[in-house]
């Protein structure tokens, strides 16, 4: 057995909604954090029924033998696999020896990383938070010494010390991290000086489990390949470590997940850059990912690619030339696997743009032959307007922005993103002038 | 050749098949045996001046989604070498007909009739064109004939277009809005309803091809409780609401006034944003925009104009009607219903719908103040 770091952390989070990971998707990531420089790998899928809804329940022995594996693919490859328990939806005094069974079976695998999570159940205030931090204090009593624990309260999106946290975090050992997700759920910005008081008035290190790349829920219709978000250089040395919560794209996350591991190793460094470097060591993903790089701050289309459509409509070809290129050649078998559905949206955007252009083209150079401009053009953007997947730009998502009022949280507006795509810019556009609306 | 020349066309859209019945949310969703009461139709009005030609194609259907339009429009287009944006498609709301919307039931083989028979009625339409004048004229529906379902007050009108080549009537286009719902959810036979018995008298009066486009039906039934006679006389109740209509329409039809010359089509889109709501997404087809194509044809005076699908009698109030003004509802394609947005909140037409910020950017795009 390795000693067990103390270190900060420094890896990616398996906490999505959705259908956990198929096992040999995870082996294969916990192989992989390792060669970006990340360090952990934390298991909390909210659909694994022996993780949450049932947590009671002891794993099946199949599963034991999984997670024994994950240990040792772990020790391998130096990374280190934390397991977190999620009790809240049901959880009751008097529960403390079920936790305990539960995480001390992990414990006995050999992994020395445990959580307790108490994130998405109903709020409450003091004495919930009280009773919370119980559950994770009995379960630090309980086990041996050399555990790296971090616990999950239910006000892991916060700007303050609720009363909940207040509570929560009196209850707790001192050494116990806090997985935190910034001032909000999903943070667009994460202040420094709000980090650094935060963490002084709790008490202990705060683990930034940052919702990046994951898409599930109403952000579902976006993938995010792009590169990691802009945050504050100093950041990384305010908190203890960073997790990057994962989509459900296994292989297709390590772009993104990689980008941003890699800028908090150096955060001086340009984000985009680290990110054009590890999209680089991934062949035929470029097209792809160029589509797919938008997120909650960064809504807008590739600006290159957003530029070659503003051009197209006075007839530059450097878009139509991008399409043409295809975005399948290279790319290796298992990213095309899992990327299936988002290649053929950008195929019908590379059969797509084309069409409207030509209608402009035909229509602008008095050659027109076929059904009319306009409702080629409206057509096409009908149909765009219809795809259940957004690519190049964000056209409707809603990311989990929250704000608190006092101690309540609600939804942010700012987490809803209507924007227009290229395809939107483009047809929008192309009406315009063949409806004569524009010049 | 100058100068307004008009042609006619109707052919047989009738299902061959047995199909579920698209109209009522209370019907029960099962595929009845193949009743044809009355055949449905599309018919076709070819305009023509100069070298421009628009081509309006009435379905007797619910209506048609995009989905199903667009393909017809382009086979037209391409059938007639008429732009496709000079090809209007139209439904007379039929709620005993196939389903166009979401296609449910619909068993394959019938968009390939329904394209074919409109292709057919529109290439017989323009090879019919010959010059003619226009009178319009418009008439006041009585209030027992066009009731307001949600209790609204509401002014029906009745729009009668009159083109005659001499003496002789080529076609007569009635816009009213009423819906034809006349059978109820619980019969389950294919009708034009009581559009199909308003055409036969017209024509039978008038001569010449008639053509009823729905105006804003969108909270207008004809009378009964629902619209319909629940002991299952629909037949009878549709034949009386269909004679009612165009006994208005052949006394508008003696008043026309000459609306003077010139053609001119214009065809514009519009963004529409979709709300959140479960059933404006149902509209969307899942999309949280849509665009939008406007037709907007008049001759002289006469204007026709796209409601892009059931208006009510407050959004249309809302638009401006320059000279005698036809509502062409449910064209080119059904975007579900059309409240005004300072008047929702009283029924499911405002949730079957984009949602008030479409309809406010729908009524700016179609000129209300």
């Amino acid at each position: 057995m390795t000693a067990v770091s103390m270190t900060a952390w420094h890896g990616v989070l398996e906490g999505f909604y959705g259908e956990p990971y198929a096992d040999a998707a995870r082996l294969d990531l916990v192989r992989w954090v390792g060669t970006v420089g990340g360090r952990d790998y934390v298991y909390a899928p909210k659909d694994d029924p022996y993780q949450r809804a049932q947590w009671r329940t002891p794993y099946p022995p199949d599963r034991m033998q999984h997670f024994a594996d994950l240990v040792a693919a772990g020790q391998v490859a130096g990374v280190r696999i934390g397991f977190v328990v999620s009790p809240g939806l049901d959880w009751q005094p008097g529960d403390e020896p079920a936790l305990v069974a539960k995480l001390r079976a992990f414990y006995d695998l050999g992994a020395r990383c445990l959580g307790i999570a108490f994130d998405d159940v109903p709020p409450g205030g003091a004495d919930l938070g009280t009773v919370h931090g119980n559950a994770v204090a009995a379960a630090v009593a309980a086990l041996p010494g050399d555990v790296l624990w971090a616990a999950c309260p239910v006000d892991y999106g916060t700007d303050r010390v609720t009363a909940y946290l207040g509570a929560f975090v009196a209850a707790l050992p001192a050494d116990v991290d806090l997985f935190w997700t910034g001032p909000s759920v999903l943070s667009p910005d994460v202040p420094v000086a709000l980090t650094t008081d935060l963490s002084r008035r709790l008490g202990r290190r705060l683990v930034f489990a940052d919702n990046f790349p994951v898409s599930d829920g109403p952000m579902a219709g976006v993938l995010h390949l792009g590169p990691y978000p802009q945050r504050d250089p100093d950041l990384p040395a305010a908190v203890g470590g960073l997790l990057l919560n994962l989509g459900p794209t296994p292989v297709a996350s390590r772009l993104p997940a990689a980008a941003g591991l890699r800028w908090w190793s150096e955060p001086q460094r340009d984000r985009t850059e680290i990110w054009e470097a590890e999209l680089a060591g991934v062949p035929g993903l470029a097209s792809l990912a160029r589509a797919c790089r938008s997120w909650l701050t960064e809504p807008g289309p590739d600006p290159e690619l957003l530029a070659w459509t503003h051009a197209a409509l006075d007839g530059d070809t450097r878009l139509e030339d991008y399409f043409a290129a295809g975005c399948r050649d290279g790319l290796p078998a298992e990213w095309a696997a899992e990327l299936e559905p988002w290649l053929q949206a950008w195929e019908w955007h590379a059969m797509a743009v084309p069409i409207a252009l030509a209608a402009l083209r035909s229509w602008q150079d008095g050659t027109a032959d076929g059904p009319g401009g306009a409702f080629t053009v409206a057509e096409v953007w009908r149909r765009g307007l219809a795809m259940e997947r957004q690519l190049f730009g964000i056209r409707w998502a809603f990311y989990p922005v929250t704000a608190r009022t006092g101690d309540a949280e609600h939804a942010d507006p700012a987490g809803l993103v209507r924007g227009d795509t290229l395809l939107d810019t483009l047809c929008r556009e192309a009406l315009g002038r063949l409806t004569g609306e524009r010049p | 050749m100058s100068g307004l020349r008009a042609g006619a066309a109707v052919a047989d859209i009738t299902p061959t098949q047995p199909v579920r019945l698209a109209g009522f949310m209370a019907r029960q969703p099962t595929v009845p045996p193949l009743v044809v009461a009355d055949p449905l139709q599309v018919r076709v009005l070819a305009l023509q001046d100069g070298d421009t030609t628009g081509l309006l194609a009435v379905f007797d259907l619910v209506g048609m989604s995009a989905a199903f339009a667009g393909p017809v429009r382009l086979a037209i287009a391409t059938a007639t070498g008429v732009p496709v944006e000079r090809v209007m498609t139209s439904c007379t709301h039929t709620h005993s007909g196939p389903d166009t919307l979401l296609g449910m039931d619909l068993y394959a083989g019938y968009v390939e009739l329904l394209t074919l028979r409109a292709v057919e009625a529109a290439q017989t339409a323009v090879a019919a064109l010959r010059p003619v004048s226009v009178g319009a004229a418009e008439v006041a529906v009585p209030l027992d004939l066009a009731v307001n379902r949600r209790g609204f007050p509401h002014e029906p009108r009745l729009q009668v277009v009159d083109l005659l080549a001499g003496t002789e009537r080529v076609a007569t286009v009635v816009g009213v809005g009423i819906h034809p719902v006349t059978h109820g959810p619980d019969v389950h036979v294919i009708t034009a309803d009581w559009v199909g018995h308003c055409r036969v008298a017209v024509e039978a009066a008038l001569g010449g091809t008639a053509l009823v486009v729905a105006g804003a039906l969108g909270d207008v039934n004809p009378p009964g409780g629902d619209g319909y006679d629940r002991s299952g006389g629909g037949a009878a109740l549709a034949c009386s609401v269909g004679t009612a209509v165009a006994g208005l329409a052949t006394t508008a039809a003696k008043q026309t006034k000459d609306v003077g010359t010139g053609l001119a089509l214009s065809h514009r889109t519009v963004e529409l944003p979709v709300a959140q709501a479960e059933l404006s997404r149902l509209v969307s087809g899942g999309a949280d925009a849509v665009v939008t194509e406007l037709f907007t044809w008049s001759v002289g005076d006469l204007l026709l104009r796209s409601l892009p699908g059931e208006a009510l009698s407050g959004f249309a109030a809302a638009l401006p009607r320059p000279g005698t003004t036809v509502d062409v509802g449910l064209a080119p394609v059904w975007q579900g219903y059309l409240p005004h947005p300072d008047l929702m909140g009283g029924g499911y037409e405002d949730e079957l719908g984009l949602g008030a910020d479409a309809m406010s950017r729908l009524l700016v795009a179609l000129g209300a103040a």
